[in-house]
């Protein structure tokens, strides 16, 4: 099957998922009347149910697939390691740290907007940080560990602010929101994120060409023109956009990466950044969907279920470099 | 007819000068020998020269225009830099890997087409790589690398190539294959900077070589007169056998110097 094909292929898989996750939930709906809802017509209540709480879930399960899915896919490339992804280099940490302390200071009450737009500030905040720790000219290594670094000073500030939490309430929100989810997101939520994350997406939609050269080592994709320290600065840019207005919207949803498309698609980054951000939304859809349809009295949080399902399988990849390795 | 030159360059790496108002040039169908001790500045001289590191003093210039002011795409259009140890980091495909060396003549959004296809069989052929097309890149041998870096290279058809040590991790017989393939391609006109360390194929297959001892050039010309006693245990602390053979000379390190 050729690479076209293959991109055709997973845009109709995005779709299907889109549909089905505008029919599926506690209430079954067919989906010609769940379509019919969408476009305005049909029973109040079915256009309710489907405006209001599933097509907002849908959008945003699509967008924050295709935000972390072309990610990880230029963090890869980037860092020219397989396992990567925007958890790496501290971007999801940094976005929850914001929210963590939005909702610590009680303020998601007093304002909604509140909470994405701290889970904005501390993805910036982290990609800022990341960015002055490994310098203009910082090697992979140095950026990993600047990653690393990042990562752990927010999970120690998460912690802290748990352990410091006002009241119960508090820390259940924070837990509950720390897991990731998109239950009771509205259309409020979709049109705050969709700003950033289309132009983070669109930003690192441009970085193919660099990240292919990239495969040749950093002084080779320079001397092939390549303008390296640019590339850097719009791959962090346009990770902070889309995974930090994600995690802002979403929590922290993790192991939504290129990892299974690799197979199929090749190695080559820039090849794999439109089929991962396809892949994304899919993976993204389809685990939406599991999260509510598995248990029948109530949600499992779509983090647990991406974290249950990826982290097996993060670790044979492990394996199997551990295992190629001389 | 194309030169690129450094005058009087000196390059920074932190507070310490690695290369110090260095003089050198390449023009077109020349092979020039870069040699010296590790820690020399051969490497850095040479990242220099491929406009990846910017002197802190002098100017490396290319047909009269400082390099700085040629554009990105425009330099890389014209010297093509074969980095030392080169990495290929994912599986690709060979044929891939070749074809990259085409990215400097290609617009922004626009894909590789026929012709640079052509041109990077043409490469594969001339190393005689075209069966390893289809094979990952991660599963060659040392030799095989070797040259499919180099296809790599010539696949950009640069007007100036600088490889650095391009035979560092090869036996005998890909060595010399890989200086063939460089004399050769000089022969064609292109100017060709090499990094050696291999003092007897530096004597054997350059025209001329440029000595660096601690980011000076420690003597410059023909083998023959830069491979002398004096400069041998002056810059590398070694004596060496020296003799002709085929019309050539040739120079095999034989015992170090003691200590001073």
């Amino acid at each position: 099957m050729s690479r076209t094909m293959m991109l055709g292929a997973l845009a109709a898989l995005v779709l299907a998922g889109f549909v089905a996750s505008l029919a599926l939930g506690p209430v079954a709906i067919d989906l010609g009347a769940a379509l019919d809802a969408v476009f305005g017509t049909g029973p109040e209540t079915l256009r309710l149910i489907v405006l209001e709480i599933r097509l907002p879930r849908a959008l945003l399960a699509l967008m924050i697939g295709a935000a972390l899915g072309i990610s990880g896919a230029a963090l890869q490339g980037y860092l020219r390691n397989p396992l990567a992804e925007p958890g790496v280099i501290g971007v999801s940490a940094a976005g929850a740290l914001g929210a963590v302390i939005v909702f610590y200071f009680g303020l998601a009450r007093v304002f909604p907007l509140a909470l994405p737009l701290g889970g904005l500030a501390g993805a910036a905040l982290g990609v800022w940080l990341v960015y002055a720790l490994a310098g203009r000219g910082g090697s992979t290594a140095t950026l990993i560990l600047a990653g690393v670094a990042v990562n752990a000073l927010a999970g120690a500030l998460t912690a802290l602010a748990l352990s410091l939490a006002p009241s119960p309430f508090a820390t259940l929100e924070i837990i509950h929101w720390m897991l990731g989810g998109l239950t009771d997101r509205s259309m409020t939520h979709v049109w705050l994120a969709l700003p950033f994350i289309a132009a983070g997406v669109l930003l690192l939609a441009t970085l193919g060409r660099g990240l292919d050269a990239l495969s040749l080592g950093e002084d080779a994709a320079a001397s092939l023109g390549t303008n390296v320290p640019a590339l850097r600065l719009k791959l962090m840019l346009g990770t902070a956009l889309a995974v930090g207005a994600s995690t802002a919207v979403a929590g922290v949803i993790g192991f939504v990466g290129p990892h299974l498309l690799r197979g199929r698609f090749g190695h080559r980054p820039g090849a794999l950044l439109a089929a991962s951000a396809l892949g994304g939304g899919a993976l993204t859809l389809a685990a939406d969907l599991a999260a509510r349809l598995i248990l029948t009295d109530r949600e499992i949080n779509l983090g647990v279920l991406t974290a249950i399902i990826g982290a097996p399988f993060f670790l044979a990849l492990v394996l199997q470099s551990r295992r190629s390795e001389p | 007819m194309t030169r690129l030159a450094a005058e009087n360059v000196t390059v920074k790496l932190g507070p310490r000068a690695a290369v110090e108002g260095v003089v050198a040039a390449v023009a077109s169908g020349e092979l020039v020998g870069l040699i010296g001790p590790n820690g020399a500045g051969k490497t850095t001289l040479l990242r220099a020269m491929a406009g990846l590191v910017a002197p802190a003093a002098g100017r490396i210039v290319l047909d009269g225009r400082v390099l700085s002011e040629l554009g990105r795409a425009a330099r890389a259009r014209r010297i093509g830099y074969l980095p030392q140890h080169g990495d290929i980091h994912w599986a690709l495909p060979v044929a891939e890997v070749v074809l990259m060396g085409r990215l400097p003549h290609l617009g922004a959004w626009q894909r590789a087409g026929d012709l640079d296809r052509a041109i990077a069989k043409r490469a594969m052929l001339a190393l005689d790589i075209a069966d390893l097309a289809e094979r990952a890149a991660t599963r060659l041998s040392g030799g095989e690398k070797a040259r499919v870096l180099l296809a790599r290279a010539l696949a950009g058809e640069p007007e100036i190539l600088l490889a650095d040590e391009p035979v560092a991790d090869l036996d005998p017989y890909h060595r010399l294959e890989v200086m063939e393939h460089l004399v050769a391609l000089a022969a064609q006109g292109t100017g060709v900077v090499v990094v050696l360390h291999d003092l007897a194929l530096a004597a054997r297959f350059c025209a001329r070589l440029v000595l660096l001892d601690r980011g000076r050039v420690a003597a410059e010309g023909p083998p023959a007169s830069v491979l002398t006693p004096e400069n041998l245990a002056a810059v590398y602390r070694i004596e060496a056998v020296a003799g002709r053979h085929d019309g050539a000379d040739y120079v095999l390190p034989w015992r170090r110097m003691p200590r001073a």
